[in-house]
């Protein structure tokens, strides 16, 4: 309802008059790393991408950002090292192979030539064992819904968890259809806690198989923080405050993360 | 606390006791012709051994010794009155003032509390605004508006262009007690805050109190604005219609059962969505959009005997978005309907009762409710698809009592009570959805009780020094917490000269119902709660002293005042909190507390004001100055560093004059400036990241930008500054008189900042450079209005 209101306003606003202010003194901030990335825990292929940051008034294209093609990106781990390798073809920065997360924590640490060294330490999240699945769907002419309850044992720890969903192709591309939703059993610590979600299986026109898939992962707390302050993240609305968004990163901004998945193929 | 009511009740006894020795003249003193009732006509013995001022009612009390006095009325804009009275016993005189108008057909009741000399009221920061001013001075759109009107005073700011909602010493428009004959609007503004409910035409009176508040008043921090409507022409039928660019309005007032009562009726509505509906339907085959807002305004009252009288009233008022969709195919049909509306409703019910010569007594019934309600239907080939119901809103139910003890000439006592029940409904969710088979039936509410119990009394101590003092016990209980809380008040009044006094007040503050709103400007999805044991009452100390000189001959007042206020308890929302999820709930999002999303901390205002005043004469009019710092910290918020209030605005200027050319032409104008809202800007720019990789390896997810930010609010936006004016000319006819109005909003069209924005240089290159980007709503906006009123 909001949305609503503030997109109105915002119409009424595009009839209104734009002035360009020119020379207007705006402090400057220094240049930044940026880093995010996540390690999946029992995972074979990790990845980290790392950017430049730029001033708000720059020349390049809003949308396009530098990627730092040379530092050097290690994650440790109870003494073992695991040196990430930057690929040019994704621009991340990737390791292929089972990362243990030893003592329940890992340290990331990105050094650049430039802008300095990042790092990052972040803890194991709550193992993700003892849950039950119910699965429901509902047949459509033009699509399949499926209803996802997944339903986690009782805990006294505070546990972080993300749903989301995609799609696999027969030509094996994917893409995600469903945004990430996020959930913690905060307030129902000792308890049972559901996470109840619905996804979509649009018909293939071209005749073509699908796979359905649902990830449920167990996440770090700055993960599940980061991804609920993007639920409500509109830095474009001039009416509402602006938000920093949260930034686990020492000397550089962005989220490390460590999360613990299970996929399950819904068709 | 206790020594504050006992104290309170030993002077009460002192009072009862010395009030023995005198008589009692009282009675009414009321306009000749339409018999409206005067407030704040100061009465008074010719040797000024004697003297008080009529009530909220025009009720007044004067005890004098038996003998032979001549007592003295005087109002401004009214002529004088003086009477011969002999007093043996307790005597009732009502009387009639004549006004001294020389306006063609104006029966407007001009005169008001405060327009005694400023150096004589004991009260400060406080401001009463002529109706008649309120009608004169030009107006956006040609829409009159007593809230804009008030942003043109000292000490009180408007949050951005066009908008009604008043920032007083440093508080938001959440913290201002809008009252209407008793009852709390909630919700003042139409349009997103561009016309406000009240455009003056069934109002008496308007009364703005910044500070020194009397114990009388509580529950919001930064001021009070009081309304009363007019009872209404006991002698004769009059109306009034009016016809403006944005909506048309009509009053119609006269009196009922041979004048023993009288009743006043008012309406405007826009009307543009009604002219080009039609053509719009025609137009898309049944399909159509609209907006549209009315208010209604009614009021009557009876006077039963000498003793008693009986006034019902009530303000109802709504703003309205539609959307209708027809779509048709071969054999197929598809409808949907969209209301989008939100609205105030209030009531009150008083009893005046003079309980003997000495104590008047009002009792009042009060009704006030406020909500949001959508409704969004579809069918396709006439069966139901889906339907959604979401509402929110408060609704009160009030008790209040009020005494008016006129103990002697020197104390006028005033004590009461008022209780409310409120009901808070942040979401109600019906949701109906036959597609997916999805249903909800979801209420949030909330029940609490809070009430105010005062004593206070206006204590002339001596020639030179009175005195306003008294004290509020307020208390608010919610889900089995109460909180208590006493109020002391105070103020100060001396005068050096007979027409130069220094002024001094204090004030302790209460508010236990918070307005969130994540927005900076006022939407009606702003959602009313109650303090919680999680969310505590606000609360406020504020500190004033000043000065207040008459200059009798030339007619001008002249008032400077310093304050100091501080605010604890405000509360803020944390950074990434969302209220979207709450209002959303309907399609099955999590339910967030309100609670958790909430921070709380502090503010400190303080700055100084200056007003200059002409209230008679051929030019009428005022220059205010405001010059204020308003700042907030709070522990989660911008790193627990202090920062800069949004509405922060160091230099405030208002200049506003009414010259009457000649008897039947006006001229107006007004020039404001502001010193720029504080606002947060972004400083760098960098690229989000999806957290996340599927089985065969890829990371894939949305990528979009992330912002750096300066400290909170320590931009400055470009100073506001804008000139209106306004003429009218008035022709008498047949059965009334005839106005045309011409004015102009915004006159040398100045591009002032409605808010800034980050954007390509070339609107449609997205790829181009990155720029600063002011938008600005309104250039110069002429307008015109009709009226016609009719005796």
């Amino acid at each position: 309802m909001n949305k609503l209101l503030i997109y109105t306003i915002l119409v009424i606003s595009l009839f209104s008059c734009q002035t360009v202010l020119d020379n207007v003194p705006v402090p400057e901030i220094p240049q930044k790393a940026v880093v995010f990335g996540s390690i999946e825990e029992g995972g074979t292929f990790h990845t980290l991408r790392v950017t430049k940051s730029k001033p708000i008034f720059s020349n390049s294209p809003s949308n396009e950002f530098e990627v730092i093609p040379n530092a050097a990106v290690t994650v440790t781990s109870g003494g073992n090292e695991y040196v990430y390798v930057f690929n040019s073809a994704s621009q991340n920065y990737e390791y292929r192979g089972v990362i243990d997360i030893i003592s329940g924590e890992a340290s990331l640490k990105v050094e650049t030539p430039t802008l300095g060294t990042l790092t990052s330490t972040v803890s194991a999240p709550a193992a993700l064992d003892g849950y039950t699945l119910l699965v429901d769907s509902t047949e459509r002419s033009f699509e399949k819904e499926y209803a996802v309850q997944f339903t986690l044992p009782a805990s006294s720890n505070p546990a972080y968890y993300r749903i989301d969903g995609y799609v696999a192709y027969a030509s094996d591309t994917f893409s995600s259809y469903s945004s990430n939703e996020y959930h913690t059993n905060e307030d129902v610590l000792d308890k049972e806690l559901k996470i109840k979600t619905s996804f979509y299986n649009l018909s293939n026109e071209d005749g073509g198989s699908t796979d359905l898939y649902v990830r449920l992962s167990s996440i770090s707390e700055d993960h599940y923080t980061y991804g609920k302050a993007l639920v409500g993240y509109e830095p474009d609305n001039p009416f509402s405050e602006p938000t920093p968004l949260p930034n686990n990163v020492e000397g550089g901004l962005g989220i490390f993360g460590i999360s613990r998945s299970v996929v399950i193929k819904l068709n | 606390m206790n020594k504050f009511f006992l104290a309170s009740l030993a002077v009460f006894a002192t009072l009862a006791l010395s009030a023995q020795e005198t008589f009692t003249l009282s009675g009414y003193v009321q306009e000749s012709g339409s018999k409206e009732l005067l407030l704040g006509v100061t009465i008074y013995t010719e040797d000024k051994s004697a003297g008080t001022v009529s009530n909220n009612f025009g009720y007044y009390a004067l005890k004098l010794p038996a003998g032979t006095h001549t007592v003295v009325y005087n109002f401004i804009g009214y002529q004088s009155v003086k009477k011969q009275v002999t007093i043996a016993k307790d005597e009732v005189l009502n009387i009639d003032l004549v006004s001294t108008n020389n306006e063609i057909g104006e029966v407007v009741v001009k005169g008001s509390r405060t327009q005694q000399k400023v150096s004589e009221e004991v009260q400060m920061s406080t401001i009463e605004v002529p109706i008649k001013t309120i009608k004169e001075i030009p107006a956006f759109m040609g829409e009159k508006d007593v809230l804009k009107v008030l942003q043109l005073m000292p000490g009180v700011q408007s949050g951005s262009e066009g908008q009604s909602g008043l920032y007083v010493r440093g508080g938001g428009p959440d913290q201002n007690l809008i009252i209407l004959d008793g009852a709390t609007v909630y919700n003042a503004q139409h349009l997103f805050g561009f016309f406000s409910l009240f455009n003056g035409d069934a109002l008496r009176s308007v009364e703005l109190i910044k500070g020194g508040f009397p114990a009388e008043y509580g529950g919001r921090l930064s001021s009070v604005i009081d309304m009363n409507m007019k009872d209404g022409n006991k002698e004769k039928y009059t109306g009034e219609l009016g016809i403006g660019v944005i909506s048309s309005k009509g009053v119609l007032e006269g009196p009922f059962a041979k004048g023993k009562g009288s009743f006043i009726v008012s309406g405007r509505r826009t009307y543009i969505d009604a002219l080009t509906q039609p053509i719009i339907l025609a137009l898309n085959n049944g399909s159509g959009a609209g907006y549209y807002f009315y208010d209604f305004n009614a009021k009557a009252n009876y006077k039963i005997n000498d003793k008693n009288r009986v006034y019902l009233s009530g303000y109802f008022g709504r703003d309205k978005f539609y959307v209708n969709l027809n779509e048709s195919f071969e054999s197929q049909s598809y409808k949907s309907k969209v209301n989008f509306g939100w609205g105030n409703a209030t009531s009150t019910a008083r009893w005046n009762h003079i309980v003997n010569p000495e104590l008047f007594s009002n009792t009042s019934l009060i009704y006030s409710f406020y909500e949001l309600a959508i409704k969004a239907e579809e069918e396709e080939n006439g069966s139901p698809l889906f339907s959604l119901q979401y509402g929110s809103g408060i609704r009160d139910f009030s008790l209040k009592q009020d005494f008016d003890w006129y103990a002697n000439n020197n104390h006028k006592v005033k004590f009461g009570l008022l209780a409310t029940h409120h009901t808070f409904t942040p979401d109600a969710v019906v949701l109906k959805d036959a597609v997916f088979g999805e249903n909800l039936n979801r209420k949030t509410e909330y029940k609490s009780v809070e009430s105010g119990l005062y004593i206070q009394d206006e204590w002339k101590i001596s020639k030179r020094m009175k005195t306003l003092m008294g004290v509020r016990l307020s208390t608010f209980t919610s889900n089995s917490k109460t909180y208590v809380n006493p109020e002391p008040r105070i103020a100060l009044s001396y005068k050096l000269q007979s027409d130069l006094a220094v002024k001094a007040s204090y004030a302790t503050m209460n508010q236990y119902v918070h307005l969130l709103s994540t927005s900076g400007v006022g939407l009606p999805t702003d959602l009313w709660v109650p303090a919680t044991e999680k969310v505590k009452p606000q609360n406020s100390q504020q500190v004033a002293v000043g000065l207040a000189k008459d200059f009798e001959k030339q007619n001008f007042s002249l008032t400077v005042e310093g304050y100091y206020k501080t605010m604890n308890h405000i509360i803020g929302y944390k950074e990434g909190a969302s209220f979207l999820a709450i209002q959303d709930g309907a399609d099955g999002a999590e339910s967030i507390s309100w609670e958790d999303n909430i921070t709380s901390g502090n503010g400190l205002s303080y700055g100084g004001e200056v007003l200059l005043q002409r209230k008679q004469g051929k030019l009428t009019g005022w220059v205010g100055y405001t010059l204020s710092w308003t700042t907030q910290q709070f522990d989660e918020l911008n790193n627990g560093e202090k920062f800069y209030a949004r509405y922060d605005r160091r230099h405030d200027i208002s200049v506003v004059g009414v010259y009457e050319l000649r008897d039947n032409i006006t001229l107006s104008a007004t020039w404001v400036y502001g010193t720029g809202n504080a606002i947060t800007l972004p400083l760098s720019t960098y690229e989000l990241g999806s957290l996340g990789s599927n089985q065969y390896g890829e990371q894939f997810g949305f990528y979009r930008n992330g912002n750096e930010y300066s400290s909170r609010n320590d931009f400055r936006m470009r100073a506001y500054h804008r000139a209106d004016i306004g003429v009218q000319v008035s022709k008498e006819k047949k059965r009334g008189v005839r106005t045309w109005e011409f004015s102009a909003y915004n006159l040398y069209n100045r591009k002032n900042p409605f808010y800034y924005t980050i954007g390509p240089e070339e609107r449609f290159n997205p790829d181009s450079k990155q720029v600063l980007k002011q938008i600005s709503l309104f250039p110069i906006l002429p307008s015109v209005s009709w009226n016609y009123k009719f005796n």
